[in-house]
């Protein structure tokens, strides 16, 4: 009875790590949903505006992903502005790259999700 | 007697119980075992790079519009620079070399930007008339075409590659050759505008 109980309790703690290691949302599915979304506001004419205005709370604000945390950072070459950056395991970081709005204002725009 | 037997016994599902732990560590090692089965484990990089991909085919040609509107191709130059740095700082390398055509006159002004890490020698090739850029990293080099018709034909090469088109005079034309790698993963991509 009790070597099958320490049976079941090896078996258990197995899948947990496992289901903690392997079943954790892909790569690419959380960078895509981030990039996507980045994607999306840029075809609505509004991610532009708010980057090349270092807007990022509004920017932030429009980001639509239920389920998770988010924040945004923009970058150009010379400095960065944006949101806490959450700290720690699992959180996901999806890239845009734009070159301006109006004019030649290059920036880099990054989602976290956690 | 009895006693005896019932100690027997005892032992004897004592020694069957030992068999459940037994059993549970080797399902645990076979998945182990069977993990190389699955082959390579990161995918995600090759889709990360398309998606890096993806972005700066959609933004080359608008950043060459708002160099151009600021009054000169090198802000194409900027931000080939600003797209390898941001990149660099997710692991990503970024490889390009570009060709710009714009109208001058009765011919083209032609650029040559190079971010291929390295100096690269090019040869671009317009309506027969052929010039050498060798382009040292990080920069631009520029050429005067003095007569090229309206419709033109153009022909680069670099490093084992050759593109060759028809452009219009009167119309800026672009191409671009990028290459995203981390590791083992690359994704090549040709830009044409």
């Amino acid at each position: 009875m009790l070597e099958a109980v320490i049976a079941g309790v090896i078996i258990f703690g197995f899948l947990a790590v496992i289901g903690q290691t392997y079943m954790s949302p892909a790569r690419e599915d959380v960078a895509l949903q981030a990039y996507q979304s980045l994607k999306s506001l840029d075809e609505q004419g509004v991610l532009r505006v708010d980057a090349a205005a270092w807007d990022w709370g509004t920017l932030n604000g429009r980001v639509k992903i239920y389920g998770k945390n988010h924040t945004v950072e923009i970058c150009s070459p010379s400095q960065c502005q944006g949101g806490e950056r959450p700290e720690g395991r699992n959180v996901w970081v999806g890239n845009y790259i734009i070159s301006g709005d109006q004019y030649y204002s290059p920036r880099q725009v990054k989602l976290y999700l956690w | 007697m009895k006693q005896a037997r019932r100690k027997e016994r005892r032992k004897a599902g004592r020694r069957k119980g030992q068999f459940f732990i037994l059993g549970a560590v080797l399902v645990c090692s076979l998945f182990f075992v069977g993990l190389p089965l699955y082959g390579p484990q990161i995918q995600s990089y090759r889709e990360d790079l398309s998606l890096v991909s993806n972005n700066l085919e959609s933004e080359f040609p608008r950043a060459l519009n708002l160099a151009l509107k600021s009054g000169s191709v090198e802000g194409l130059a900027d931000f080939s620079g600003f797209s390898q740095s941001s990149l660099a700082g997710h692991n990503t390398r970024m490889r390009a070399l570009w060709v710009v055509s714009e109208p001058q006159g009765s011919g083209v002004w032609v650029t040559v930007g190079n971010f291929m890490n390295q100096s690269e020698s090019v040869s671009v090739t317009v309506e027969g008339n052929r010039h050498d850029f060798n382009v040292p990293n990080n920069s631009t080099l520029s050429w005067a075409y003095p007569s090229a018709p309206d419709d033109f034909q153009i022909s680069v090469q670099f490093q084992g590659h050759e593109k060759a088109t028809t452009w219009v005079r009167d119309k800026v034309g672009v191409y671009a050759f990028m290459e995203f790698s981390r590791g083992a993963d690359t994704v090549v991509q040709e830009i044409e505008a």
